[in-house]
């Protein structure tokens, strides 16, 4: 019994870990003034649902706002947008995880992960494991593309910052990659990612890394 | 986590105005479900027809109801009836990945056969068309399927 009892507080434990939070803040987009805000670390099954209610209408209005009879339908993939609540079937898979800001009642932004299967390309650690980073999203009312005023600002920024805190606390330093599709390929680089060009094994999108130096830079809030 | 978010304010001002509320647009998820290069037109009547017959013919083959079928994968019934009666245009991704993964089927392949992707080569166009047009049945209907026809002719006959 006892044997039992210390598992089950073990299995807590982790479970606290897992689900646990952060403080950080964003800003509010018109002022710039810091609201706070929660960073989830693991999202439920329930919370990535009402992700997708309540971004899914606001992206289809904004969606059909920019459709005007004959204008060019070549903004996908850009404005192609994941649906979250079909996590059970990804982030359930190994490795894969999805965290997410909150602030004032309503999720901020998401981002994607996987921390199994992909590998540094850049000197001084080729081959040494790092989190990539699969996909980010701002809630539809924090983008420029959706609505004329966003509410908060800095979120993307909060996400990615997440993923290098995830890539510390799994050993990797800090070291990130991702493929990034034109629209933003200089917001990665001011981020302090560095390109290796088009890859074809992603239909030639380039490969962005992020080194531990410029990893530390980052999270101490040190670019050049 | 045992690492923190940076608290400086003045330094997210700063990364806040890198990002200027623009969409992050990582690529990796949208390459893996075969999303890029995404098709902007209708698909063609030969792709929908292949689509239908491909999620049909897989359900019938693992035995499955379109009531099953749409429990497994978690999406309304509906949706898959229509799927099989090459009725949709425009699959949703959700739909068609999931789908997917009731079937045991690759989900960047069928998002390829369902239209949502371009396929990178020709052969799998060839491959698609000649699917459309050798699945299409000649055989007697089975039982089932000739008491499901004999049950709705006869509904249609009564009402």
């Amino acid at each position: 019994m006892l044997a039992i009892g210390v598992d089950v507080k073990r299995a807590e434990a982790a479970e606290t870990y897992v689900m646990s939070n952060e403080s950080a803040t964003i800003l509010r987009s018109a002022s710039r003034q810091p609201v706070a805000a929660q960073l989830h670390l693991a999202l439920t099954v329930q919370q990535l649902a009402d992700v997708e209610a309540k971004w899914k209408m606001l992206r289809y209005e904004a969606v059909m706002e920019h459709l005007k009879p004959g204008a060019p339908r070549n903004q996908i993939p850009e404005n192609w947008h994941w649906d979250w609540s079909a996590k059970a079937s990804r982030s359930g898979t190994v490795g894969v995880r999805i965290m997410g800001i909150e602030c004032e009642g309503d999720w901020q932004g998401l981002i994607m992960t996987a921390s199994i299967g992909y590998q540094a390309r850049l000197a001084p650690d080729e081959g040494k494991a790092l989190i990539y980073v699969k996909y980010v999203e701002s809630a539809p009312w924090n983008l420029k593309s959706m609505t004329g005023s966003p509410k908060f600002a800095g979120v993307g920024f909060r996400l990615i910052e997440a993923a290098v805190l995830e890539s510390v606390d799994a050993g990797h330093d800090g070291r990130l990659g991702l493929h990034a599709l034109p629209a933003a390929q200089a917001f990665y680089q001011r981020l302090g990612f560095v390109t290796t060009g088009p890859d074809k094994a992603v239909e030639d999108l380039p490969y962005f890394e992020l080194t531990v130096t410029a990893a530390t830079r980052l999270r101490n809030g040190d670019t050049r | 986590m045992k690492t923190q978010p940076n608290q400086d304010t003045s330094w997210l001002r700063r990364m806040a105005e890198v990002e200027d509320n623009a969409e992050l647009s990582v690529g990796g998820l949208a390459h893996e479900l075969g999303m890029l290069g995404a098709a902007t037109a209708a698909p063609t009547p030969v792709v929908k027809s292949a689509f239908a017959k491909l999620v049909g013919l897989r359900r019938r083959d693992m035995r499955l109801t379109v009531e099953q079928l749409a429990e497994r994968a978690e999406v309304d019934v509906a949706e898959v009836v229509s799927i099989e009666l090459g009725q949709l245009d425009q699959p949703e991704p959700r739909t068609v990945f999931k789908l997917a993964g009731a079937l045991k089927l690759p989900a960047q392949k069928l998002m390829q056969v369902s239209g949502l992707a371009v396929p990178r080569d020709t052969r799998f166009n060839d491959a698609v068309v000649r699917f459309a047009a050798r699945s299409e049945p000649i055989e007697k209907l089975s039982k089932e399927e000739h008491a499901a026809l004999e049950e709705f002719v006869r509904f249609l006959a009564e009402s």
